[in-house]
């Protein structure tokens, strides 16, 4: 097997350089749109009999040495093609193309091939190079959101760098992995997607069904996303400079919070509820007595700030008043980007070569994010019978990425939500003056108690720490290093026959550096600690396949069948050590202890074989099959475990070719398509979302070790009956085009039956084992999808094309051998999705006495419910029930690009809804001093119950009640929400400059308008702590907004 | 040409078909784990079964999260420390004044779903399959007979003290109501077909204790690796608390003697720290080292105990407790801290003043053995029970007198001798009151919102299951539930 390897690389060593022919005369002329008069840059021209010609230039002009007897053929995509004599002239004039029905043309990036959108029977989106390339995305995929129907992309983090969590046609997974699988150029991405410059981009398509996708079955199920990068086109070298740059700010504002009066006075009343519950005579006077030891910290530096009244005594000032957000934020954080690109080819060869530099700050302080980039794509054909071809990139990033989500200490978002504006920055002494060092400096205020000081120490939240002092000092680096190399050679021993082999290699290397300085915060006891962590992924597929075309008569038949092999593995190594004398040297050789040192290697590994038919019968009539057998590592080798089968069929029929439509003028396309078949998912997952490579294997983990005597331990409850999960997909779809295609787009239906998911199921916690994977229960997810694109006007000036797509998911557990499962805030059963959200319900605020009620059902003397419910005081006592799902029901785009003369404006929406969303990180806000006095809170605290009567949802305050914070509907929110994903100003500039062929200025705004109904400060993208979206919130950092501003010459 | 053509066509057909497919099983046999051993490899050598033990000791003391991390792995729910500083919290002599464990102090942290309840039952019942594993494995191994006997008294030594540790968090005193609801007893390992137990009764959680702790008494030996393993003297000390608990006052006066047979007092620990695992009159105790990662920065006890700025130092002591040490007793470590604001008046050095990673954490002392024979004797009528609490006594403070009192007046004398002693270590204040069925009255300087009364067998003195526990058991319901 090796040795065929080294074969196939000494193959791609061998490129060809062919001297171009001397030709006759040069004839020259233009290329324009015959409907709107407008140049044609980029349009294939070839002569006639040969492989060689030219494509034309951005003003659409073109020159072209041929004999003066030759034909030129023009052609692009979209339009009809056209042949034109030369008869000896040498201008031609301007040639015109007349727009062709676009849907039939379009060629569609499917699996293993193209596809023209005619003969697909699958339901694929397709996402072009200008879509991708009109926001100012960091990571390729986040382009997805709302310009392809069916997919949901929620944005989990605000970190630059970080990538969307990306789900097709709803949730088809429960505890497997419900991430798609990603193809680029051919063979199955396991590096980092953001390695990929957006730009390289020349496509995107989302394989949505079974008949599209059965070609990756095995780890199809939850779709596939195939990205293809640009290759360069036959013709004048073309060299493109692009620039911009952009500021960036978080996209929604900070939740509100109360100031330090209302912290102080509010705290006031608290106090006040416990003395009166505590029966302690005099409770005003108590609490205004005990407020300031109480609170610890006291801004407005006199004994008793709040009276008896319960107000801010007149004249009280503050000393301090510290905005945490604005001190851990970076309101002005910047997006830069240069990049170069040059492509073209001769006739035998093609190439792209670019390389970029983006720098993309985050809004958190220190979060930023570096990526280098070179790609080279080359394909050369060396003989009528051979072709070989190479993709190859080799990207650099380097990440800052301070904590943002979770309950850590270090977490800059929670820590802005938990420290209020009582709180300063630098110490300060009992009657607030601000201490200074031996040299006159301020000193970091960590909050920790001082040895006879009372006020202004001893912090109630998060002591000790100052994430203003450690922040800057410290780092969560990472950097990243991406080498893909994807070769392919490519034998046609005679006609309609082929043999290609790809291997396609992505090396990816992470290098995660933490660093916590000795100065202050988790790495002061030590004297400061680094720990670093190298993980190398090398993944590589292999394929070989045979295809065969033939055409006879009326008939059209594809072969092809393939045999292909993916290994994967991942290498870590990782060491920690403290004792850092040296401020800024981090290195390990400067460390004095080591702590810890440890270090693994997984793999796994697929094997498949594939195969497809095609027939297709006079363009009219196409159907196609596909089979996949796939055997994976993860299953046990024995029972026919390991091995999955994955068939699939489709069929379409083009009703624009009978004659009794096309006799109908408005029509100009009409399809009908339908697949049915089978995808499967091995994608199990173990805690912490990390893959689980050998469910089923009972297992000990090493490194349990006591002092110095190695240990192992139980962690790995085998099932040697797991096996694939299973998904069976139909859809049925109607693609459509009037008035010559002015109006076009597609309607489809989908169902996907999962079925064998691959599921934990909970065993009871005394067991010992929190759960074991099998392959239980159902799940289906069906919808609408439907997608409309209109040219609204086409004119030689002025065009204005509008697109707009929406999809409906209905996700339902269809069987759960269990009844049901309860899951934290959430309930699985049949007929409910799998993020039914099964809580408390909230059912207000007594009025007589201020305390929390909740419903509860009524029971019989049998202890069933009556159906009647009754509201309880008792948290414990109250009832769950179903709150709604978290899962979009429905969710689309909206675009729309007008141009004048040079100008262009175009603006793209995104919505989605129909989910509900808990706020935890609200209900947090809300914690009514039982988090602490000085914790810092929502506004909406504010609302409290105060005196029997107030009709309210917000409870007295009560230090020592947390049913305030206790899970219930109160904190679910709708999540409906549309975006202004991107609004863009461009201009084509005519430059009097001949050397620069095109050149064009452009601003534009992202993210930078939210419809959302849920609290002020929420953003509707959530996600739980390990960026799955379950309509959860984690303290996570949200999506930032964009100004940009940009230039881009060709030359 | 075209001859070549055809002429390369096949044999690069079949390399790619044949060289792929005939290699396909042993391709995908390849990966294996690499970090990870089958039960196999460990039941095959003993040494196989004590790297098993090893693990289970050293995850104990670890930063503990149960298998899918729902459970544990936070600075206040992580390890067997973590419980033990959770009941510091729950009795009269500790004062928190925010911070860590608050929740625990205020005795709010007890609902279904909150962590201090998830996390100590998912803790216990984890290890206790893990015994169950071990017993499992040894039973089936080609081990020697005395080797399988030895290896699973420890592994029973090791499943009776989890049993006896959750069940006085979930239930109250066996005495109170010996066929009150237990929790689940499982004797078997988990496998995927495993449903699970009803609570049956609190006795029937002890018959399962005693069976085990009697087992492990009578087929231990005193030869182990670490102080941190279950040997015949620590299986004594487990008995003697375990008879303590059920009134079975001789069996535990017998238990306790054996218990610290070698293991004399020494007062010297009281000024170095209290952290040496080398402590003569130390019988169990778990390591910590620097090296390894297996030190936790909350794991070190003076992380809470400390004031010297760099832990959570959020611990105090209540002045009232302070009072009741003389000035001569080793053991007056207190601090006076703060002078005005009353909850942080008082600190203790019992566990040293800096932050010291390769502390030890002591788990069985000899000296609570005085005390269990001393407590066993008042009650048996026993005439030397003032003798024996009084050797304590004098070790710790030169000028101590010896009590002239019997029954239950130095009953109460030897409860309270178990608070100055034991403090901060398994927070025996709360564990008595429950023992005893006595009021928690909160005395002194603790803040006014917490010095409160809880009367004897309150609900707030246990906690509730876990609220996974009666969804996903079938043979447990809400009603159930405990209070």
């Amino acid at each position: 097997m090796k040795k065929v390897l080294w074969l196939s690389a000494l193959f791609l060593c061998m490129l060809s350089s062919r001297l171009i022919n001397a030709q006759d005369i040069v004839v020259s002329g233009s290329v324009t749109n015959q409907e709107d008069g407008q140049p044609m840059p980029g349009v294939s021209i070839v002569i006639k009999g040969t492989n060689s010609g030219t494509t034309t230039n951005p003003d659409g002009t073109f020159r072209l040495n041929v004999a003066p007897t030759s034909t030129l053929v023009f052609s692009f995509v979209g339009f009809t093609t056209k042949e034109v004599a030369i008869q000896g002239r040498t201008t031609l004039g301007a040639v015109s193309l007349l727009p062709d029905a676009r849907s039939l043309q379009e060629v569609v990036v499917v699996a293993y091939g193209q596809q023209t959108r005619r003969a697909l029977t699958g339901a694929v989106s397709a996402v072009n190079a200008e879509q991708i390339r009109s926001q100012q995305v960091v990571s390729a995929t986040q382009a997805l959101q709302g310009t392809a129907p069916g997919v949901l992309v929620v944005n989990t983090s605000g970190q630059p760098g970080d990538n969307p969590a990306i789900r097709i046609r709803g949730v088809g997974s429960i505890n497997a992995s419900a991430n798609p699988l990603i193809v680029v150029d051919g063979v199955p991405f396991q590096g980092n997607i953001n390695s990929l410059n957006p730009g390289d981009i020349d496509g995107m398509s989302v394989l949505k069904d079974a008949s599209a996708a059965a070609l990756y079955g095995s780890r199809a199920a939850n779709g596939v996303i195939l990205i293809t990068t640009k290759a360069g086109k036959k013709g004048t070298p073309e060299i493109n400079v692009y620039s911009n740059y952009g500021v960036s700010s978080r996209a929604v504002n900070e939740y509100p919070f109360v100031n330090s009066q209302e912290m102080y006075e509010l705290g006031w009343e608290a106090l006040r509820n416990v003395a009166e519950d505590a029966a302690i005579p005099g409770p005003a006077q108590w609490a205004t007595d005990n407020l300031v030891s109480e609170f610890h910290y006291n801004p407005y530096g006199i004994d008793k700030p709040i009276g008896t009244d319960g107000k801010l005594v007149s004249g009280a000032q503050l000393l301090w008043n510290t905005d945490w957000e604005r001190e851990l934020t970076n309101q002005r954080a910047t997006r830069r980007e240069v990049g170069l690109t040059i492509s073209g080819g001769s006739d035998k060869t093609r190439y792209y070569l670019s390389s970029s530099f983006l720098n993309q700050q985050g809004y958190l302080i220190t979060s930023t994010f570096n990526r280098v980039n070179t790609r080279l794509n080359l394909t050369s054909d060396l003989r009528d019978w051979l072709q070989v071809g190479l993709r190859s990139q080799v990207v650099f990033s380097d990440q800052n990425s301070p904590d943002q989500n979770g309950s850590g200490y270090t977490n800059v978002v929670q820590y802005i939500r938990s420290m209020s504006s009582i709180y300063p920055v630098y110490q300060r002494d009992e009657k607030g003056q601000p201490l200074l060092d031996a040299a006159g400096q301020p000193i970091w205020d960590f909050g920790r108690p001082v040895p006879g000081r009372f006020v202004n120490v001893n912090r109630n939240t998060l002591q000790p720490s100052n994430l203003l002092a450690s922040t800057y000092l410290d780092d969560i680096s990472n950097r990243r290093y991406t080498t893909s190399l994807n070769a392919f050679v490519e034998v046609k021993p005679f006609t309609g026959f082929r043999i290609r082999s790809t291997f396609g290699i992505d090396r990816y290397q992470l290098i995660n550096f933490q660093y916590e300085n000795p100065k202050y915060g988790n790495g002061e006891s030590v004297g400061g600690r680094a720990l670093r962590r190298n993980d190398l992924t090398t993944s590589w597929t292999w394929n070989n396949m045979l295809a065969y075309t033939r055409t006879f008569n009326d008939h059209t038949i594809d072969l092809m069948g393939s045999l292909e092999a993916y290994n994967f593995s991942y290498e870590t190594m990782s060491a920690q050590k403290s004792g850092f004398p040296f401020g800024g040297l981090k290195e390990f050789n400067s460390g004095a202890k080591l702590e810890d040192i440890s270090g693994y290697t997984a793999s796994e590994r697929i094997l498949s074989y594939l195969g497809r038919v095609v027939y297709s019968f006079r363009d009219k009539y196409f159907l196609e099959g596909t089979v996949r057998r796939d055997g994976s590592s993860r299953f046990s080798p024995d029972n026919n475990r390991r091995w999955g089968f994955f068939p699939s069929i489709g069929a379409s029929w083009v009703l624009t070719e009978e004659a009794f439509i096309r006799s109908i003028t408005p029509i100009s396309f009409l399809k009908l398509r339908a697949s049915f078949g089978s995808l499967g998912n091995n994608g199990l997952l173990a805690a912490g979302g990390v893959s689980n490579y050998f469910p089923y294997l009972s297992l000990f983990s090493t490194g349990y070790n006591d002092l110095t005597n190695s240990g192992v331990y139980f962690t790995n409850l085998a099932n040697p009956s797991i096996s694939w999960e299973k998904q069976a997909s139909f859809n049925v779809g109607l693609d459509y085009g009037f008035l010559k295609d002015r109006l076009r787009g597609s309607v489809e239906y989908y169902v996907k039956n999962t079925y064998d998911l691959l599921f934990d199921r909970p065993l009871t916690p005394s067991s010992g084992i929190p759960a074991v994977s099998e392959n239980i229960g159902n799940l289906r997810n069906s919808g609408f999808e439907f997608s409309i694109n209109t040219v609204n006007v086409r004119g030689k000036n002025l065009n204005w094309e509008t697109g707009f797509n929406i999809t409906t998911v209905n996700n339902q557990i269809t069987d759960l051998p269990q009844g049901k499962i309860k899951d934290g805030a959430f309930q699985r059963e049949v007929g409910h999705s799998i993020f039914d959200f099964h809580m408390r319900e909230f059912a207000g605020v007594d009025p007589q006495d201020g305390a929390m009620m909740w419903y509860q059902d009524k029971l019989d003397a049998a202890g069933a419910p009556t159906g009647e419910r009754i509201t309880t005081k008792i948290y414990g006592n109250a009832t769950d029930y179903y709150a709604g799902s978290a899962i979009p029901t429905w969710l689309g785009g909206l675009s729309s690009k007008l141009t004048v003369k040079g100008f262009d404006v175009s603006v793209l929406f995104n919505f989605s809804g129909g989910n509900k969303i808990l706020d935890d990180d609200y209900t947090a806000l809300m914690h009514g001093f039982t988090a602490g006095l000085g914790s810092q809170m929502h506004r909406d605290i504010l609302n409290r119950w105060q005196k029997p009567g107030d009709v309210t949802n917000v409870p007295r305050l009560d230090l020592n009640n947390t049913d305030i914070v206790q899970r219930s509907t109160l904190y679910v929110v709708k999540g409906d929400y549309v975006r202004l994903r991107n609004i863009t100003l461009g201009y084509n500039l005519k430059l009097p400059v001949k050397f620069i062929r095109a050149a064009r200025v452009y601003v534009q705004a992202d993210n930078y308008w939210t419809l959302f109904g849920g609290k002020k400060g929420l953003d509707p993208e959530t996600a739980n702590a390990l960026g799955v979206p379950n309509g959860t919130t984690n303290n996570n950092s949200s999506i930032f907004k964009t100004m940009t501003g940009g230039l881009s010459l060709t030359f | 040409m075209k001859q070549f053509q055809r002429h390369i066509t096949k044999p690069i057909i079949a390399l790619l078909t044949v060289g792929m497919a005939s290699c396909s099983q042993q391709f995908l046999d390849d990966p294996q784990p690499t970090q990870q051993v089958s039960t196999v490899q460990v039941f095959e050598t003993e040494d196989g079964a004590r790297a098993y033990f090893n693990g289970i000791y050293r995850w104990l003391r670890s930063q503990w999260a149960n298998l899918n991390e729902s459970a544990g792995g936070t600075t206040d729910a992580w390890g067997i420390v973590s419980i033990h500083l959770a009941r510091e919290q729950k009795g009269d002599d500790v004062i928190n004044p925010g911070g860590w464990y608050q929740f625990d102090y205020r005795h709010e942290n007890r609902e279904p779903t909150y962590r201090r309840v998830t996390f100590t039952w998912s803790f216990f019942y984890e290890f206790i399959n893990q015994a169950n594993i071990m017993i499992d494995g040894v039973e089936r191994s080609n081990f020697p007979q005395a080797s399988k006997t030895r290896l699973i008294a420890e592994a029973r030594a090791l499943r009776a003290w989890l049993y006896f540790e959750a069940i006085r968090e979930f239930q109250h005193a066996i005495l109170r109501d010996p066929n009150a609801p237990g929790i689940p007893v499982y004797t078997k390992p988990t496998d995927v077909s495993t449903q699970g137990a009803a609570r049956g009764t609190i006795k029937q959680v002890y018959d399962q204790i005693n069976a085990d702790i009697d087992f492990a008494v009578a087929n231990l030996d005193k030869n182990r690796l670490l102080k941190s393993n279950i040997d015949l003297s620590v299986a004594y000390g487990l008995q003697a608390r375990i008879a303590l608990e059920q009134a079975q006052w001789a069996k535990a006066k017998t238990a306790a003697q054996k218990a610290r047979e070698g293991y004399p007092l020494t007062a010297s620990d009281y000024s170095n720290g209290f952290g040496d695992i080398e402590s003569s009159e130390w019988i169990w105790a778990f390591p910590n080292t620097e090296t390894d990662g297996q030190t936790l920065y909350y794991g070190i006890p003076n992380s809470f105990w400390g004031k010297e700025g760099t832990g959570y130092d959020n611990f105090y002591i209540n002045e009232e407790f302070v009072k009741k040490f003389s000035t001569t007793d080793v053991r007056n470590l207190f601090v006076n801290f703060q002078a005005s604001n009353v909850q942080l008046r008082w600190g203790t050095t019992k566990f040293g003043t800096g932050i010291d990673f390769n502390a030890a954490v002591p788990m069985i002392r000899s000296a609570e053995m005085y005390l269990i024979e001393a407590e066993a004797k008042a009650e048996l009528g026993e005439a030397d029970a003032g003798e024996i609490l009084y050797t304590l006594q004098k070790n710790r403070d030169p000028k101590a007198v010896k009590s002239t009192n019997t029954g239950q007046t130095l009953v109460g004398e030897i409860l309270l001798e178990r608070r100055k002693e034991l403090y901060g270590e398994l927070g025996i204040n709360f564990l008595d009151l429950k023992r005893r069925q006595l009021p928690l009255v909160r005395t002194g300087n603790h803040s006014a919102a917490f010095r409160f009364t809880i009367p004897a067998n309150d609900p707030r003195f246990i906690l509730k299951l876990p609220q996974r526990e009666v969804d996903a058991n079938e043979a447990i319901g809400p009603q159930d539930q405990n209070q």
